[in-house]
């Protein structure tokens, strides 16, 4: 508990439902995770296993209409978003949080210039004076050049359809970086680019973070991504957290199945043909399976899965995994449910 | 830009050329004697014989239709068998009132519909929207002569508030023809009596006129607005921090506004031909009444003119719509300026 006072961004069990003419979709289930300044944290996992719907919670930016959370906080700098009023909300985006979207192909207005989205960033941000559209421009320039750019005063004059995905993805990373804001949620920031320019973009995150004590969400299906440039990763499942760590244990001491079945997943140059992988897909939301997201795809399944919602367990310092194979009540558990586990690990 | 506007302009005579042609033929191929009409029955087969000369009736099609177009070029419609008057002269008396009565419609349609359109899109969903639906479908399924008589009945004669047949009241004189527009001659000659009775005259016909489009244009606008406004790059600007007014007047609004553009383009034109029925309630001496008469009366002459004046300021006005779109939406610059 001490730790939220220091944290710069600490979600608490989140949920958010999405209403669906067949119910409820329960998209994300009850996620924790805190981030602290100077950290460069990862979040990973499947297509739609609810990470951008959860960091969209952060900036408020989920459709509201169709939108229910039950329970859950998120705390931004000592302050709860959920609660926040308007004029809190406008100065958290305007100076708290950045994030840079993860479609660069519909995240430009297709009406207006680059320069005029860009600027009106800048002025709107309370930073620079809005009399001085010099320095706004120099401003703006500068953020087009600092993702690598060429021609900024021509790409400054041009409509988002005029530019190719790349450059595109690149004027999104620009407009989110273009005024300094302590966190950066980065949501797959690279995937249209090749990469030479993936590794300067992520060079220059690191450089922000690391020197003006920012800090770093990045949303990331490449695990390879993760171990380059994050210090702590997330793994979600079916919108819960399954296992949380440094990034170091993640790769010497995969825990979760889930994990496991990931990093199997990632081809190896060694040789060994193609990856056992996992079975099966993300779970549907409108009717969860009752206890572990997981365990219809998990192999090492146990009786207590099915019934009950595994929660986190510290088995080493800052590496908690949510699942019955580990803790206490795994060990009495796993006696009992011993010839179920057996007959799964001969089936897989 | 300059080449885009080139080509529609060339597109256009070519349009009007057709236009010209096909309502050239129908109205001479559409059963009755020209003669008969024009001259009465009781003129001589020789006096009929005389007239159908001077028009040129026994020439075949192709050469009526080349010594009308050299007349029309010259601003020469022919003469009226029914006003007995140039046609020209007819079209000058008329046209105005019927172009001023469209002209306040269009302005009801812009303010209405774009007001409308934008509150129900703030307010998807709840009560506003939904009373705003209602009036929606009363507003197109009702046809513009049945909210005339409706807005008669209730102003007209249960209130007595306001004018109900003509132009102007009979006790006031008409300012100065300057343009032929009542309401604007006033203000310019400085007669602003008589411009307020002409604008309270305007307002019933005009708001009829405009009632259909304008409840169309608003649920059109409405459903851009909110088709847009799940798009990511409303979430993006979101999330940027600008300020909410600023969404929704800038980056909501313009890339929303190309379809109901649009649609009140091609509305704005239609009603040219939907002002009869109006113009017959309200007794309006406008340029639609005359070409039905024109028609039921097959006075060749009158009805080219109306078809091709309508066809010009149908022409015209989607120009200026084509314009505007490709100036509020940039993607449309490439498309169209390669059609």
């Amino acid at each position: 508990m001490e730790q939220q006072t220091k944290a710069m961004l600490s979600i608490e069990d989140l949920m958010i439902w999405y209403k669906t003419y067949r119910g409820y979709a329960k998209v994300v289930d009850g996620i924790s995770l805190e981030v602290f300044p100077g950290e460069k944290v990862g979040l990973v996992g499947e297509s739609g296993c609810g990470k951008t719907t959860t960091m969209k919670a952060i900036m408020q930016t989920l459709p509201a209409d169709i939108i229910h959370v039950p329970q859950g906080e998120i705390w931004f700098e000592g302050q709860n978003v959920l609660t926040m009023t308007k004029e809190q909300l406008l100065k958290m985006r305007r100076t708290g949080v950045s994030m840079i979207s993860q479609s660069p192909l519909s995240a430009l207005n297709p009406v207006f210039t680059v320069g005029e989205q860009l600027m009106d960033i800048i002025k709107y941000s309370g930073q620079y004076s809005k009399a001085n559209k010099k320095e706004m421009r120099e401003v703006a320039l500068e953020a087009i050049s600092s993702v690598m750019l060429p021609d900024p005063e021509r790409i400054m004059n041009s409509h988002p359809h005029q530019l190719s995905g790349g450059m595109r993805q690149r004027i999104c990373i620009a407009a989110a970086l273009v005024t300094p804001k302590h966190l950066l949620i980065a949501d797959e920031p690279c995937s249209a680019l090749d990469v030479t320019i993936q590794d300067q973009i992520h060079r220059m995150l690191r450089v922000l973070v690391e020197e003006k004590q920012r800090a770093l969400v990045m949303i990331t299906h490449s695990l390879g991504v993760a171990r380059e440039l994050v210090d702590r990763i997330f793994i979600m499942y079916g919108g819960t957290i399954v296992e949380s760590c440094y990034i170091s244990d993640l790769f010497s001491n995969p825990s979760h199945p889930y994990t496991v079945g990931l990093l199997e997943c990632v081809p190896r140059l060694t040789g060994g043909g193609l990856s056992t992988g996992i079975y099966g897909y993300v779970p549907d939301y409108i009717n969860p399976p009752k206890g572990c997201r997981f365990c219809p795809r998990c192999s090492k399944a146990m009786d207590i899965c099915r019934e009950q919602k595994p929660s986190p367990v510290e088995i080493a310092p800052g590496h908690h995994v949510a699942c019955f194979l580990y803790g206490d009540r795994a060990q009495e558990k796993e006696a009992q449910n011993k010839t179920d586990y057996k007959a799964h690990g001969e089936g897989g | 830009m300059l080449r885009f506007i080139g080509k529609r302009l060339m597109m256009g005579v070519l349009v009007l050329i057709g236009t010209s042609m096909l309502i050239f033929v129908i109205a001479r191929v559409v059963p009755g004697d020209v003669a008969m009409i024009a001259l009465g029955a009781r003129a001589t087969e020789s006096a009929r014989e005389a007239l159908r000369e001077e028009l040129h009736l026994n020439d075949p099609l192709p050469v009526q239709y080349v010594i009308w177009l050299g007349n029309v070029l010259q601003g020469d419609f022919g003469n009226s068998f029914i006003t007995r008057r140039p046609v020209a002269d007819d079209v000058r008396q008329f046209f105005p009132a019927t172009l001023e009565l469209v002209f306040m419609s269009g302005v009801f349609i812009v303010l209405g519909a774009f007001s409308l359109g934008m509150l129900a899109g703030k307010y998807k969903n709840t009560w506003v929207d939904g009373l705003i639906r209602v009036l929606s479908y009363v507003g197109i399924a009702f046809p513009a002569f049945v909210v005339g008589i409706v807005l008669l009945l209730i102003f007209g004669h249960n209130f007595q508030i306001m004018p109900i047949l003509g132009r102007i009241s009979p006790g006031v004189a008409p300012p100065t023809h300057i343009t032929g527009f009542f309401v604007l001659d006033g203000i310019l000659t400085g007669n602003f009596a008589a411009a307020g009775n002409a604008f309270l005259h305007l307002l019933l016909p005009s708001f009829a006129l405009a009632l259909g489009p304008l409840v169309q244009s608003a649920r059109i606008l409405r459903s851009s607005l909110v088709d847009n406004s799940n798009k990511e790059y409303m979430s993006v600007s979101t999330a940027a921090g600008l300020p909410p007014s600023l969404l929704t007047r800038k980056y909501l609004l313009k890339p929303s506004a190309g379809p109901t553009i649009t649609v009140m383009g091609l509305d704005f034109s239609a009603l040219l031909g939907q002002a009869f029925l109006v113009e017959r309630i309200f007794n309006w001496p406008g340029l639609s009444r005359y070409g039905i008469n024109a028609m039921l009366n097959k006075d060749l002459n009158a009805i080219s003119a109306v078809v091709l004046i309508i066809g010009i300021t149908f022409f015209l006005v989607n120009f200026i719509v084509d314009i505007i779109i490709v100036f509020i939406d940039p993607r449309m610059r490439i498309g169209r300026e390669s059609v």
